[in-house]
């Protein structure tokens, strides 16, 4: 287990090298797309000659990437992402980021539910409407790394990119929710539904992750101003904050994820304005280090991971009609609250194309949509929707990862 | 099991601020005494309450003490801890680090394993001579961690503290190959024992590790060179050798303690020597906070394993005392017998310097290592047994030893 990790990371660093050498993508695709290749050579070798993998363990299957994402570091990449954040530029586009998060998410999950429920059923495969809502939900959020590195290196307009950044921060969460709500709907569906039920448990773990999270933030800058700029202590608080109140909105049953965000930007924001100039580097660069460490072995393992993929479950046809499917629900999830939002544009079709087109494209799913998709505990359709949520993912991240510049450039913003 | 590491963290980040704000003690001995602490509170509220969650007792058993050690951050501690070390002031002493970490190891093991041996047989103990030699083997590593923090505040003589900074860092290795040997000699019997062989394996071990050690470090440089202009990437290099090759030192069987610690002083030598201003910081505060929050976090655990041995059927303080002792003595044995071949200035009688040898036996900390090793012992060798001993030596040497050096060393005027 502890050998696996080590590999893992070591494999990480190596690729992180090799790509900014001889690759020169963005790091998350590039590191996305060798560890694909890893895994396929891995298979090739291991089918020509089988002897040649004892004592090498096999790090897919020992790392467990659902809990190594879900119990383990996304409490840190939310937490790192939220406190990097520039919270003035948020504040600007504070209406669209929540607007975006929460309807968006909304729209997109009961939209691609919807649909791919009556296309599968055209094409004779048989879900039920909740499976298919299930996977709605855990392929809506959007992935703010991916994404985050493209609009860095291409320089897109701040505007733009805080959206982005903000939406995929706060979906997580939401995303999060909207499953575990699904999940109990499948399984309470023989003993009764109850609409009351449900909408307490989903209001009790986003409103209560969100008042849990400025809760935790608070508390946390105040522990900060007591400590006077010691930067170690104050390195050692985020840390605190990242592990422990993680660990306690699982407790407490509220979403932990939501919980990070906003205790990361109103830490994020206190250091920002108010410590020392060396505090703020050093919690900077820890954060930044840290961040980039789970960030590439966790893109390596998602290369690694298409092995998970049970071969006789692929379906192409399936799988194109679903990026075809993701992708109209990312859409409207986009234009429907744009159009809510932005008056300005008043003659038809009533919103500013460029910028949803854009921000359509730039929706990458990532490594929760993956690790969400392997929850699923259903011998029936898990494995299926494994496969879909894997061609989807891949798909956004390198085909709609690389082309993200050639559209931003034929837009021109 | 994730969220067990999260649970440490929190743990560790709480309890160091415990420390800095009320204890005030040095960081690791801090650490332990909270963790033992929290430990025997937790126990005690679980034998009143039986129903309340079992936390402590959950992380300590799920994040499984000796894998943690071995096969995870063993090879950062050690690739950190020389990646730090003034390699002009090493090389001076080198002499001495060389004859302390291999014939002081190998001369503690052997007096230890066989005073233990006689001593545990007096008091109608029984043990095997190699089970004992087994003990001697895993309890002489020196840990460099508590000492190194120690020495710094106190402004020990540079000489003297060289001497055991590298003296720990090249003893553990030597320390897990002597072990693994004496393994290897209690599991083939009697019947095949053979010197030569029982010398290939250790000699194996232990060159083999420094000489690849020594490669992947020559390797690494030569990448090194060429990323002058990329601290970034230069730090992730340093990363692969420290994940990477202890990988790939295990999967060759050489070892990889040693392994870590030769590629560390090589890196860390360019490092401070021929790198850029801004890859010598990166690199530099890279590793330390690595060092700091996995030292943390370890120590904790130490503390919080003190739940492994509360099993009163297995407890013989008459035992635990008499092996404190035996180490004791071990420690100025294999401290003394190669002070006098390396220090040959002290020409007057008694030919040593007694006040050295005290402060040098008296700062061989046992640490984590130890115990790693000891719940490495399969059961049919005494394990319950050593497992108890070992952590009554470790606890009372950073305890004990660690609390009373800073006084030694004021009262010797070292």
């Amino acid at each position: 287990m502890y050998q696996s990790f080590i590999i893992l990371l070591g494999i990480a660093t190596l690729f992180t090298l090799i790509n900014i050498r001889f690759l020169k993508l963005p790091l998350t695709i590039g590191l996305m797309i060798l560890g694909i290749l890893l895994s396929g050579i891995l298979l090739v070798v291991k089918f020509v000659s089988p002897e040649l993998f004892t004592g090498i363990p096999d790090i897919v299957s020992d790392i467990d990437f659902e809990k190594f994402l879900m119990n383990g570091i996304l409490s840190f990449l939310l937490f790192a992402g939220a406190m990097h954040i520039d919270i003035k530029e948020l504040r600007k586009e504070r209406a669209s980021v929540y607007t975006f998060a929460m309807l968006g998410t909304f729209l997109s999950t009961f939209i691609i539910g919807y649909l791919l429920f009556f296309v599968f059923g055209l094409l004779g495969l048989d879900l039920p409407l909740l499976h298919c809502l299930l996977f709605g939900a855990l392929i809506s959020p959007t992935d703010p790394i991916a994404v985050l590195g493209i609009f860095n290196k291409y320089k897109v307009r701040k505007d733009i990119s805080i959206k982005i950044e903000g939406e995929s921060l706060f979906n997580d969460g939401i995303g999060i929710v909207l499953f575990l709500t699904f999940l109990s709907l499948i399984d309470g569906n023989s003993n009764g539904f109850s609409i009351t039920q449900t909408s307490i448990l989903f209001l009790r773990q986003i409103v209560g992750g969100a008042i849990f999270g400025i809760l935790t933030g608070w508390l946390t800058v105040q522990f900060l101003k007591q400590l006077k700029n010691d930067s170690d202590s104050s390195i050692m608080t985020t840390l605190l904050v990242a592990t422990g109140g993680y660990s306690v909105a699982s407790l407490l049953e509220v979403s932990g994820p939501l919980t990070m965000v906003f205790a990361g930007l109103i830490i994020g924001d206190w250091i920002h304005t108010h410590s020392k100039q060396h505090t703020q580097t050093v919690i900077n660069s820890f954060w930044k280090v840290i961040d980039t460490i789970f960030n590439s072995s966790l893109f390596v393992l998602m290369g690694m991971a298409v092995i998970l993929i049970n071969p006789s479950q692929i379906n192409v046809i399936a799988a194109l009609i679903t990026i075809l499917v993701v992708l109209v629900g990312r859409f409207f999830s986009v234009a429907i609250p744009y159009t809510v939002l932005d008056k300005k544009v008043k003659k038809f079709p009533w919103i500013n194309i460029k910028i949803v087109t854009i921000m359509t494209w730039s929706g990458m799913r990532g490594a929760l949509a993956f690790a969400l998709a392997l929850s699923i505990d259903d011998p029936q359709f898990g494995p299926f929707f494994i496969f879909l949520t894997y061609c989807v993912v891949a798909f956004s991240i390198i085909v709609q990862g690389l082309t993200i510049p050639v559209l931003v450039k034929k837009l021109k913003l | 099991m994730y969220q067990s590491f999260m649970i440490l963290l929190a743990l560790a980040t709480l309890l160091t601020f415990i420390n800095y704000r009320y204890l005030k003690l040095q960081l690791t001995i801090g650490l332990m005494i909270l963790g033992i602490g929290i430990s025997v509170i937790m126990i005690g509220i679980r034998h009143f309450f039986p129903f309340t969650f079992a936390l402590i007792p959950d992380v300590v058993e799920k994040i499984d003490f000796q894998d943690f050690l071995m096969n995870g951050i063993l090879s950062f501690l050690l690739f950190a801890g020389s990646v730090h070390i003034d390699i002009k002031h090493l090389n001076k002493q080198r002499i001495p680090v060389f004859v302390f970490a291999v014939f002081g190891t190998i001369l503690s093991t052997l007096v230890i394993g066989t005073l233990s041996y006689y001593v545990f047989g007096l008091i109608g103990l029984n043990i095997p001579l190699l089970h004992c030699m087994l003990f001697g083997a895993l309890i002489s590593p020196t840990d460099p961690i508590a000492v190194i923090a120690i020495f710094k505040s106190y402004n020990v003589r540079k000489d003297i503290s060289t001497t055991v900074e590298g003296e720990s860092l090249f003893n553990d290795g030597v320390g897990i190959v002597i072990f693994i040997t004496i393994l290897h000699l209690i599991k083939g019997g009697s019947a095949s024992f053979s010197y030569s062989e029982t010398a290939i394996l250790f000699l194996r071990e232990a060159v083999g590790g420094v000489f690849f050690g020594l490669l992947i470090g020559l390797v690494s440089l030569f990448f090194l060179k060429k990323l002058r202009h990329d601290a970034k990437s230069a730090v992730m290099a340093t990363l692969v050798v420290a994940t990477g090759g202890y990988a790939l030192a295990n999967y060759f069987e050489v070892s990889g303690a040693l392994a870590m610690v030769a590629a560390g002083l090589l890196i860390g030598n360019w490092a401070n020597t021929k790198a850029t201003k801004d890859t010598k910081t990166l690199l530099d505060g890279f590793w330390e906070v690595i060092d700091t929050v996995f030292n943390s976090s370890l120590f904790v655990l130490i503390g919080m394993m003190v739940i492994v041995i509360v099993d009163p059927s297995e407890m013989n303080f008459g035992a635990a005392g008499l092996a404190i002792l035996i180490v004791l003595f071990g420690r100025f044995i294999s401290v003394l017998v190669p002070y006098i071949f390396v220090y040959k200035h002290d020409k007057l009688f008694p030919w040593i310097n007694f006040k050295i040898v005290t402060m040098l036996t008296w700062s061989g900390l046992r640490g984590a290592l130890a115990f790693a090793l000891a719940l490495s012992i399969d059961d049919a060798y005494n394990k319950n047994f050593f497992v108890f001993l070992t952590y009554c030596v470790v606890a009372f040497s950073i305890i004990v030893q660690g609390l009373t050096i800073p006084k030694v060393i004021k009262d010797m005027k070292i």
